[in-house]
């Protein structure tokens, strides 16, 4: 039971952290690559 | 004479020929009722032919659909590339013009959790409870890449669960839709996000498979498969391989995934009472997430002026794009101008990812 | 006055359910733009007659492009 329990809360935390990383790359990423007027195109 | 006495007409159990039923059923599904027809038709005729005595197909070593369940699923190749193909599909447009529904995607995770807890206090093992949560993530290659890792006797009925309930998700996840949110929440029309430029598509799928990936090490055979397909398709340069990635490839490895998932499932492995457990349990899984990613989306709303969706919330669940489809469908019989499925896109391949570290994490615990 | 029509959501031109000077009332189906492989129908904004129409089937359209000007009548 102590083991599930321990991969209950590290697998919820986990998958928020992860993803919660992952949203600030996106913003990061938004700000190096994301330049409005200059939509590239093919 | 010889000839009779090597007929597998002999040694036929009541067993096989309930699973035939079975077969039978997902087959009828797949071309009558076109329930996810790529997957369960092989499935199906898998089970059938699996379940039809001395014919040596499954057995080790030798047996054909074996060397296709054994090289292809054991030994893990195949889910990942399927992921492959999918990062080929995959646009992340809605997710990068928003990157705030990536949370939804995280909430819908939380069924697997539930599910998973659920299942080892009704007595599976740790590694039979992950399997049987990861169902809830309603993703079919990843639920098979863990069952392959964890629990390789349940992957016949976690797959099948897994495929028939994403298919069924236009069933399952309105009911929950309207009981967990009001009308007027349900007419709420989002502001577009704004646009997305080529190289930040482009950049994307190279940070994502980083940051992901020293993050979660035991989720990168799926991740890096994705978001080199992803990276395939933004680049524009490499249109061939981008081309076979969503089509060849993926059809390829559809056919051996479907049959070797089919030809696990003998009468001997699959007619157990847990696997009804696990199918009751999946169903829950798929209704958790569902309730969970729409919660979330409330509560985000509580802190923001710019107010989601919670409809949009839902499909988290991250069957792509057939969640975002039913969203789209309850969204417009509140307000019919409101067009929600390129909105809800984005917790749609946000789930996909989340399932992906949630297995990943399972993983690195559990071996 | 004339009103524009925008596109709802990115996607193709499924089928144009009305031509140039159709009379049309608010809430009509004006055409209908598939995307993820779901039809989506697009509605008249207000009442009038159909004074353009700047697309056609197979069509690949933006967020935000114009499909149609309606006169208001």
């Amino acid at each position: 039971m102590q083991a599930a329990i321990e991969i209950f809360i590290n697998g919820i935390s986990g998958v928020f952290i992860g993803l919660t990383v992952l949203y600030a790359a996106i913003k990061i990423n938004k700000l190096i690559a994301g330049r409005e007027p200059d939509k590239e195109k093919p | 004479m010889v000839f009779f006495e090597n007929m597998g007409l002999l040694a036929l159990t009541p067993g096989m020929v309930f699973m035939w039923v079975i077969g039978l059923v997902l087959i009828y599904l797949a071309i009558t009722k076109k329930y996810e027809p790529l997957l369960l038709l092989p499935i199906g005729f898998g089970i059938l032919i699996t379940n039809l005595p001395l014919s040596s197909l499954m057995a080790p070593g030798e047996g054909l659909i074996w060397r296709f369940y054994h090289y292809g699923i054991e030994w893990e190749v195949i889910p990942p590339l399927i992921f492959l193909g999918l990062g080929a599909l995959t646009d992340f447009g809605a997710l990068l013009a928003q990157p705030r529904l990536i949370f939804l995607g995280a909430a819908a995770q939380v069924g697997v959790y539930v599910t998973f807890f659920i299942a080892y206090s009704m007595g599976f093992s740790l590694e039979e409870a992950a399997t049987i949560g990861i169902i809830g993530g309603a993703d079919g290659p990843t639920t098979i890449y863990l069952a392959a890792k964890l629990a390789p006797h349940l992957l016949g009925a976690c797959a099948v669960a897994a495929y028939s309930y994403m298919a069924l998700v236009p069933l399952i996840m309105p009911p929950i839709m309207k009981l967990l949110t009001t009308d007027a929440e349900r007419k709420i029309r989002m502001k577009k996000g704004r646009k997305v430029t080529a190289r930040e598509k482009v950049f994307f799928p190279i940070i994502a498979a980083m940051v992901i990936i020293l993050l979660v090490p035991a989720s990168a055979p799926l991740i890096a498969m994705f978001m080199m397909g992803n990276l395939f398709r933004e680049s524009k340069v490499v249109e061939r391989l981008n081309e076979t990635s969503q089509n060849s490839l993926m059809n390829i490895v559809t056919i051996f995934l479907g049959v070797s998932i089919g030809a696990t499932m003998s009468a001997d492995v699959f007619l157990r009472k847990e696997v009804i457990f696990i199918f009751f349990l999946g169903l829950f899984a798929f209704m958790i997430s569902t309730a969970s990613g729409i919660m979330l989306a409330k509560f985000m709303n509580l802190f923001t002026s710019n107010k989601i969706n919670p409809l949009v919330g839902a499909a988290g669940v991250s069957a792509v794009p057939m969640a975002a489809r039913v969203v789209q469908k309850v969204g417009a019989e509140a307000d019919k101008g409101n067009y929600l499925l390129m909105f809800a896109m984005g917790p749609n391949i946000a789930g996909v990812i989340g399932t992906v570290i949630a297995a990943g994490i399972f993983i690195s615990i559990l071996k | 006055m004339a009103t524009e029509v925008l596109v709802p959501l990115a996607g193709n031109i499924w089928v144009v359910l009305v031509n140039v000077g159709d009379e049309v009332e608010e809430d009509d189906e004006l055409l209908v733009i598939e995307a993820l492989k779901m039809e989506n129908p697009v509605y008249c904004p207000c009442d009038g007659v159909v004074s353009e129409i700047r697309v056609k089937k197979g069509d690949v359209v933006e967020d935000d492009d114009v499909l149609m000007i309606i006169e208001e009548s």
